[in-house]
């Protein structure tokens, strides 16, 4: 190699630098053309399903999530329970209306008269999801209370509220919760448990005590 | 005589066997990401020409080098890492985290992020040649990971430090065969500390804007200790076709030493301790280096790699067991001139460019690739930048 064929060296790696930099943006690097060859979770094994399901619940993928959710709902082990119930709650809708509430873009007083109302006019909410995951996290908050972290009893108190007042045909009513019943003591029971877990500096008190009253 | 010897080894086995029986918990490897072997699609057994085989396949250790490194600096950024940062930049700023979280952008960020900042060295001593290997080497990272749509939010700073050891015998072979068949043996001791932070997005948001090093101290730390024994076989036939084979972890105890916080390790409290095992690696390569004729001149060389990487892994370590197709690597590189190389491949199920200016005083190297975080090809797919100088001869 000649002095000359050296010099040019430094230039021809700064351009060919510069090209792999401007082509190599993220979506190509993130493409993979083997999307196909997924297997599906119901066909592995039990600690492979878990495996499957907690990385579709850290994808955002909510066909991933509800397929993994199908799969892990009967493993009766604490970390099978807390997936499938943080699937639940994704699965469910509930955590996206949340966020839309405090920017604005759902109100909650826009012209729906009843909680059946409101959820007929944001069909992407699936509450029956919000109450098998609440239910859960009421069962791990007696059995493994470390695995919760504030937002689930939230949502769990959320999920068990509406199961209170889910109606014989499916519908929602708030008014008409009997506050003797199993399910409204249940609710607020647990409610009263979250707010003694809790750190009282936790913003996530705040809700709970409103919310408590409210059951 | 004969007897005793035999006595030591069965006695050396059974210890080793119960070793192995007493672990309970499988530990996930160290990685230390190589930018020229990313670029190649991940690790490839039968390739054997610089430091890296140390990582690769002790029998590489006799045809590879001899080369020493002094030190390396090389940074790996894994996910959005710039909108990471621009928001961070906000909230020290001021910005109410609760005005952020009303950004749909911000919203579709957190819901499945991952992202970590990974630099390998400046320890990075080391050599490879005529059989031996060894090297130190360090690596600290730091990663975020959130999971729900309000989040919750993981960070961890960890440093690990580790050294590998070993040698390679070439098995005499009939010069008519022209091949080389070497094999090889490596042994690894290393130490890993790791501190986590789970907080909710609300709580992390008020802990970044009141940020002070004790949020860090008050945090659970886990220091990991061990060792690992990899073997491998590299035949050669001609210099033109090769063929890898390499069991990493064989034997590869773990003692964790779990503190409470961060602060309790420095003052020397009395840490829970568990033990367990860095799961069996079993990897099998094939690497193409043709003749190039004429064109020498010009290209200097060209290998062409295929890998199948932890073949055993739904029996070794099931649980986190991966799509059999992310196993494979495939990878390509040609050398111009002696001093450009350029890097393609295919690994982990996505597809991987860079490369490699060899300044003599030092190697510059550019990488990006994608990975997969899932067990599935595209469940959860990272992006990663790679950019390094090693300072090797």
């Amino acid at each position: 190699m000649n002095a000359r064929s050296r010099r040019k060296i430094p230039g021809i790696a700064v351009v060919a630098s510069l090209a792999v930099l401007l082509t190599g943006c993220q979506a190509i690097f993130t493409y993979t053309p083997l999307t196909a060859l997924q297997r599906s979770p119901a066909s592995l094994p039990a600690a492979q399903r878990l495996e499957y399901a907690q990385n579709a619940l850290a994808s955002g993928d909510k066909t991933a999530m509800a397929a993994a959710l199908l799969a892990i709902q009967d493993d009766p082990s604490s970390a099978a329970q807390y997936t499938a119930a943080q699937l639940g709650i994704e699965v469910s809708g509930v955590p996206q209306l949340l966020l839309a509430a405090v920017d604005g873009t759902v109100n909650f007083a826009s012209g729906a008269t009843s909680i059946t109302d409101f959820l007929a006019q944001n069909p992407a909410v699936q509450p029956d999801y919000l109450i098998a995951a609440a239910n859960r996290v009421a069962a791990l908050s007696t059995t493994d209370p470390a695995a919760l972290q504030p937002m689930d009893y939230v949502y769990g108190a959320l999920g068990l509220a509406l199961d209170a007042a889910k109606q014989p045909d499916g519908t929602f009513n708030f008014a008409a919760i009997v506050p003797t019943d199993p399910k409204p003591v249940a609710a607020q029971a647990f409610i009263n448990a979250a707010i003694a877990t809790l750190s009282p500096t936790d913003p996530t008190q705040a809700f709970l005590s409103a919310f408590g009253g409210f059951v | 005589m004969h007897t005793r010897r035999r006595i030591c080894t069965i006695l050396l086995f059974t210890a080793l066997a119960i070793g192995a029986g007493a672990q309970s918990l499988t530990f996930e490897p160290l990685s230390y990401p190589s930018a020229r072997m990313n670029a190649l699609g991940g690790d490839h057994v039968a390739l054997a020409d610089d430091v890296t085989t140390l990582f690769s396949n002790p029998a590489g250790f006799q045809a590879a080098g001899p080369q020493f490194t002094f030190s390396e600096l090389t940074a790996n950024l894994t996910g959005p890492i710039f909108s990471i940062a621009d928001l961070v930049i906000k909230i020290v700023n001021g910005t109410n985290p609760l005005t952020l979280l009303t950004d749909t952008k911000v919203q579709s960020l957190l819901t499945s992020l991952y992202t970590a900042v990974t630099l390998n060295g400046p320890l990075a001593f080391g050599y490879v040649g005529n059989g031996l290997g060894f090297g130190f080497f360090n690596s600290s990272g730091l990663t975020f990971s959130t999971v729900g749509t309000v989040p919750t939010i993981t960070a961890g700073v960890g440093e690990d430090l580790q050294f590998i050891g070993g040698y390679a015998f070439r098995i005499p072979l009939p010069a008519s065969m022209k091949s080389t068949l070497d094999l090889g043996l490596s042994v690894r001791t290393f130490a890993q500390g790791n501190v986590t932070l789970s907080e909710s997005i609300i709580s992390f948001f008020s802990l970044l804007s009141g940020f002070s090093p004790s949020i860090l101290t008050s945090q659970p730390f886990d220091l990991d200790v061990g060792f690992g024994v990899d073997t491998g076989i590299r035949y050669s036939w001609n210099d033109i076709i090769t063929v890898g084979i390499v069991g990493r972890n064989l034997y590869a105890p773990v003692m964790r030493n779990a503190y409470v916080t961060l602060t309790d390790f420095t003052n020397g409290a009395a840490p829970a301790v568990t033990y367990g095992s860095l799961p069996i690696d079993l990897s099998a390569g094939l690497l193409f280096s043709p003749r190039l004729g004429f064109l020498e001149a010009y290209m200097t060389g060209l290998n062409v790699m295929l890998d199948y990487g932890d073949i055993l892994d739904f029996l070794t370590h099931a649980t986190p067991a991966t799509n059999p197709i992310l196993h494979i690597g495939l990878g390509i590189e040609a050398v111009l001139l002696k001093v450009l190389s350029l890097r393609a491949g295919f690994g982990d199920g996505y597809f991987s460019a860079g490369l490699g200016i060899d300044l003599t005083a030092f190697k510059f190297n550019v990488t990006m690739y994608g990975s997969e975080l899932s067990t599935e090809p595209g469940l959860r797919p990272a992006y990663n930048l790679l950019a390094g100088l090693e300072f090797r001869y």
